[in-house]
């Protein structure tokens, strides 16, 4: 890569871009909070008819008071010094008072078509006494093509993303804990949504440039998180006895993409019953093996 | 005084920034922009840094996302090529470019600051605002095209 860094050595910003920069002045403030206000009057507004329908549904469950708070607040200046909390593998791990792992996911790794790692969840798909064998991508998108995709309304640009991807998790064949999945596009747009049963996913990693705020929509109590620089929000709530949590990135209409989110788990209230009823149809040639003990997991008491 | 910061803001990094910007964007126009873009964030928001390394990752990363919205935008509104404003000085470092160039924007970047400004694939994470798995992923993908393409002409 010599010729690489030798060419951009070469490129220097022009005299006039320096005066341009010199020349600048800070802009008015804006107030954080606006923005995130509006996306909240757009998500409720989104998703307000078919919430007030989940709200006098008769099967509805209690709305808990409190939904999580962020776990993490970068303070402006502190920006350098947020590597003590890893937003990956399936929550944060907070080393400073020893490390706190909120939930990890027993992994199945496998190679796509161009030899790329990449990930799917799923201990059942393990060989016996094992959690891991080797999965397709054919194998991921069987457990989430037909369900999330056609119901969160993506297009068919939206993949799922072959590297660190894919995420299907249960402690056993009755309780299904937890669920991840992330898509992508070509153009580098994230799609990633996480969901627990009974607990809230650990949510927010806010930074300072983050406008950071809360709503309710009918009664749920929703965590919005956005950046507008880059188009990225995160959304989190607790309803219907599952914490969901979306990350969306890079992608134009995200407000939009996030109020679907919300509108599909709060009017269907579609959890991981109906991945558990696709997922109960064993895999062509690979047998479901419900005798699998995990070990690792979620642990609300860690 | 925030002038005078943003003066030594810009005397420092301004280069780096540019070229960022450049490998992200391809072009001359929306690379300034993108830069411009990160200068008036830091007016905007005022940030205070511990040290000049924070404060150029806090830039780069501004300037990083500024530029990868050019490159969308640029989708709809095409405009000159880099290596038509800064030619290559030979044939086998145009060939480099050009291929550097023609990989998406997301792998141009990690490109860039892994091999130009040395930044680890952790930091690299920070400053695209993805998983670090995400960032190797970049330049896993970059790496192998470029393998590919070069034939085993260049090491990485």
């Amino acid at each position: 890569m010599n010729d690489y860094v030798n060419y951009m050595d070469r490129l220097e910003p022009s005299e006039e871009l320096i005066s341009r920069l010199e020349g600048l002045k800070a802009p008015q403030k804006r107030i954080p909070v606006y923005r995130t206000a509006s996306f909240a009057a757009a998500l409720i507004l989104a998703v307000g008819v078919g919430g007030c329908l989940w709200a006098f549904s008769p099967s509805r469950e209690p709305v808990r008071e409190e939904t999580g708070k962020p776990d993490i607040i970068v303070e402006p200046g502190q920006d350098d010094d947020y590597s003590h909390a890893t937003p990956y593998g399936g929550g944060y791990d907070i080393v400073e008072d020893g490390a706190v792992t909120h939930y990890t996911y027993p992994r199945l790794d496998f190679a796509d078509a161009s030899g790329l790692p990449a990930v799917a969840l799923d201990y059942t798909l393990g060989e016996e006494n094992e959690y891991t064998r080797s999965v397709t991508a054919e194998d991921v998108e069987h457990i989430f093509g037909k369900f999330w995709r056609e119901r969160l309304g993506l297009g068919d640009e939206w993949v799922f993303y072959d590297s660190y991807g894919s995420g299907l998790f249960f402690n056993s064949p009755d309780e299904a804990n937890g669920l991840s999945f992330h898509l992508a596009c070509d153009d580098g747009s994230t799609y990633f949504v996480e969901l627990l049963r009974g607990y809230d996913v650990p949510s927010c990693y806010v930074l300072p440039d983050d406008s950071y705020g809360r709503t309710d929509v009918d009664g749920v109590a929703v965590q919005i998180l956005e950046y507008a620089i880059d188009r990225r929000c995160e959304v989190s709530f607790f309803a219907g006895g599952f914490g969901y949590r979306v990350r969306i990135c890079d992608v134009d209409n995200y407000r939009e993409l996030a109020a679907r989110f919300v509108g599909l788990a709060l009017d269907e209230r579609r959890g991981l019953e109906d991945v558990r009823y696709e997922y109960d149809t064993p895999l062509p040639g690979e047998p479901a093996d419900p005798g699998v003990t995990i070990t690792q997991g979620y642990d609300p008491a860690k | 005084m925030l002038s005078d910061r943003l003066e030594n803001l810009i005397s420092e990094h301004a280069g780096a920034l540019y070229r960022a910007a450049l490998s992200v964007t391809g072009n001359v126009h929306d690379a300034e922009d993108a830069v411009q873009d990160a200068y008036l964030k830091y007016l905007e928001k005022s940030p205070r840094f511990t040290d000049a390394g924070s404060a150029k990752a806090w830039l780069m990363r501004v300037t990083v996302n500024a530029a990868l919205d050019r490159v969308r935008e640029r989708k709809r509104h095409p405009t000159e090529e880099l290596l038509d404003v800064y030619p290559a000085p030979d044939e086998r470092t145009e060939n480099i470019m050009s291929i550097i160039l023609d990989l998406p924007a997301n792998e141009r970047a990690a490109v860039h600051l892994f091999y130009y400004e040395g930044y680890r694939t952790d930091e690299i994470a920070k400053i695209l605002r993805c998983r670090p798995g995400t960032a190797r992923s970049y330049l896993s993908r970059a790496r192998t095209h470029l393998r590919e393409k070069l034939k085993g002409e260049i090491e990485l």
